[in-house]
């Protein structure tokens, strides 16, 4: 028997025969004699009990002729053998002979095999081993049901984790490094998260993979000459796939700062609506949009602010959307300002009712914004007001800055306003020059610092009246 | 002709696989000739031409690979023959012969007992 296969020549025969029959087993090309090797044959005819003679040849190191040579060596003891044999009648084994042909798939040499008048049958048998995995689970339709049988995805996920994290481009600072492992270490602890990222992978491939996805890796020559064998192709293209769409996802929520703040939540166990209101934004297609983003590589997707340490879900969704309608806000002022009557005569700027009515008009706008008008936002809104803090103070500089720009905006706003998220984004928009005025001045004269603390207990009303300029 | 349109894909990727693709070894010059030589060496007593050629390509379909075998879902021969592409991948992938070492020679050693 002749295999051809494209196993490597190191691959242990022995031991996955041993079961099976018992063999001597050669490699040609470590014969330096024609005399060793005819010894060697010989061995196994007369003298052993062994029932299977293998000789492994690796076409590329070993010139053609000394195989056939070899195969002519073998006949011709195997002829002595069977007149032994036959002169015996009884008492002798069964033996046979196979001499196994390990072929590189990019070998491009001729007149490296056997005709079919050579005596000898011939097949290919792609993988000596057996695979981890049986090639025909691989033939059997779609990728999805191949990895519900025996391709589990929360072992992609364990091996590819770190991968797709890399392919984030996060600031170069040890707060990023943390930030990895940090997701690393936890990510593999969030059962239902894994769940849920699973079916949004699953369905994902259910629509956009066709039943005929092993025809693609057949027909890509630099595919099948990176493995070696056919079904590991088909596992590593099911892998590339998968860790794709696992790598967009993550990028997609990271660029949110929502993943952290979910890990958070689940650690703690603290609050299950917000948790549900985490899934819930995570499942709509329209905030965890990956249908633009380019395939994934290391450092390919860069994140231009954050991550942010955020407590409320996709709270930077929310600051996106509202910011938004910031040009918008903006113009409106602008025109509003152009006309006089619109001017309090005393300030010089627009007077508190035209703002307000301009307040109150965007107000009823950007209420209809769905995610606005969620019980979890109107409960928890002082972690939106935190998140809003932590986003704005991110260009600002240092923790500090972060601790000082909650008291001014609250001095400048007021308790109630303050917790209302348009209201201090549009604050934010007219009057964010003021505030990081007074940031600055804190900073040099840290003593104002007890002033303002002073100013937010002794009392609010007075600075709604300021707010509203 | 057959091996041709076996190993052929249509399309745009009409010429980027061959007959040694799939046919591991194939020779152009001599796997045919010598394979029907062979053949009507073994068949002598039975030499009608339609289990010849059957059998001829049950000995070369020994020979494919399995990427060649999946790649002929989309050649030529598929175009032409659709059924017989079918029929020849079930019975490639099913027969166990191709899946590793220790299954073949199991199958060929239970095969020679009986």
């Amino acid at each position: 028997m002749i295999i051809n296969t494209f196993s490597n020549i190191n691959t242990d025969v022995k031991s996955c025969l041993d079961l099976l029959v018992t063999c001597q087993v050669d490699k040609l090309s470590t014969f330096k004699t024609e005399a060793q090797l005819q010894d060697r044959i010989k061995h196994f005819w007369l003298d052993s009990n062994d029932e299977l003679l293998v000789l492994q040849c690796d076409l590329s190191t070993v010139n053609f002729r000394c195989i056939k040579l070899a195969k002519f060596i073998i006949e011709q003891i195997r002829t002595k053998y069977l007149e032994k044999k036959w002169k015996m009648k009884t008492g002798m084994p069964v033996k046979n002979a196979c001499i196994i042909l390990h072929i590189h798939r990019e070998q491009k040499a001729t007149n490296i095999s056997f005709d079919f008048i050579c005596g000898w049958n011939q097949v290919t048998i792609g993988t000596l081993l057996p695979e981890e995995k049986n090639m025909q689970i691989f033939m059997q339709g779609k990728i999805l049901n191949v990895m519900n049988s025996v391709l589990p995805f929360e072992e992609f996920l364990e091996q590819e984790l770190l991968w797709c994290l890399l392919c984030i481009k996060y600031p170069s600072t040890l707060e990023s490094v943390e930030h990895i492992k940090y997701l690393v270490d936890e990510i593999p602890q969030h059962p239902r998260f894994i769940n849920v990222l699973k079916q949004r992978i699953l369905k994902w491939l259910d629509e956009n993979t066709s039943e005929n996805w092993q025809l693609q890796v057949a027909s890509d020559k630099k595919v099948l000459y990176l493995h070696s064998s056919f079904t590991a192709a088909l596992r590593s293209y099911i892998r590339i796939i998968v860790r794709k769409y696992i790598a967009k996802l993550l990028c997609a929520l990271e660029r949110l700062s929502a993943l952290k703040t979910l890990l958070n939540l689940e650690r703690k166990n603290s609050n299950s609506d917000l948790i549900e209101f985490w899934y819930q934004m995570f499942n709509d297609n329209d905030i965890i949009n990956i249908e633009n983003l380019m395939d994934p590589k290391p450092d390919r997707y860069s994140i231009t602010n954050g991550p942010f340490n955020m407590k409320f879900p996709f709270s930077l969704y929310i600051i996106k959307q509202i910011n938004n309608y910031e040009k918008l806000y903006l113009e409106d002022i602008k025109m509003l300002e152009e006309n006089e009557n619109n001017i309090d005569k005393d300030t010089g700027y627009l007077s508190n009712n035209v703002v307000a009515d301009c307040f109150e008009r965007f107000q009823n706008i950007l209420s209809k914004i769905p995610t606005l008008k969620h019980e979890s936002l109107k409960k928890e809104i002082n972690l939106y007001h935190k998140d809003f803090l932590t986003f704005i103070s991110s260009g600002l500089g240092d923790n500090k800055n972060h601790r000082l720009i909650g008291p001014l905006l609250l001095r400048r706003l007021g308790k109630k306003l303050n917790l209302n998220p348009i209201r201090l984004h549009t604050y934010w928009w007219t009057k964010s020059d003021i505030i990081i005025s007074e940031l600055q001045l804190a900073n040099v004269c840290p003593s104002i610092i007890n002033e303002i603390n002073e100013d937010i207990s002794d009392n609010f009303e007075d600075f709604k009246k300021i707010s509203w300029i | 002709m057959w091996v041709h349109q076996i190993s052929t894909l249509h399309g745009a990727k009409a010429n980027e696989f061959n007959e040694k693709d799939i046919f591991i070894g194939f020779d152009e010059e001599e796997t045919i000739q010598s394979l029907v030589f062979d053949q009507f060496k073994r068949k002598k007593n039975d030499i009608d031409d339609e289990s010849i050629v059957k059998k001829c390509k049950e000995r070369l379909i020994a020979i494919a690979s399995s990427d060649g075998m999946v790649r002929a879902r989309q050649s030529v021969l598929n175009i032409r023959n659709p059924q017989e592409v079918i029929e020849l991948n079930n019975s490639y992938f099913n027969s166990g012969l191709h899946d590793d070492i220790e299954s073949f020679l199991r199958l060929l050693l239970n095969n020679k007992k009986k």
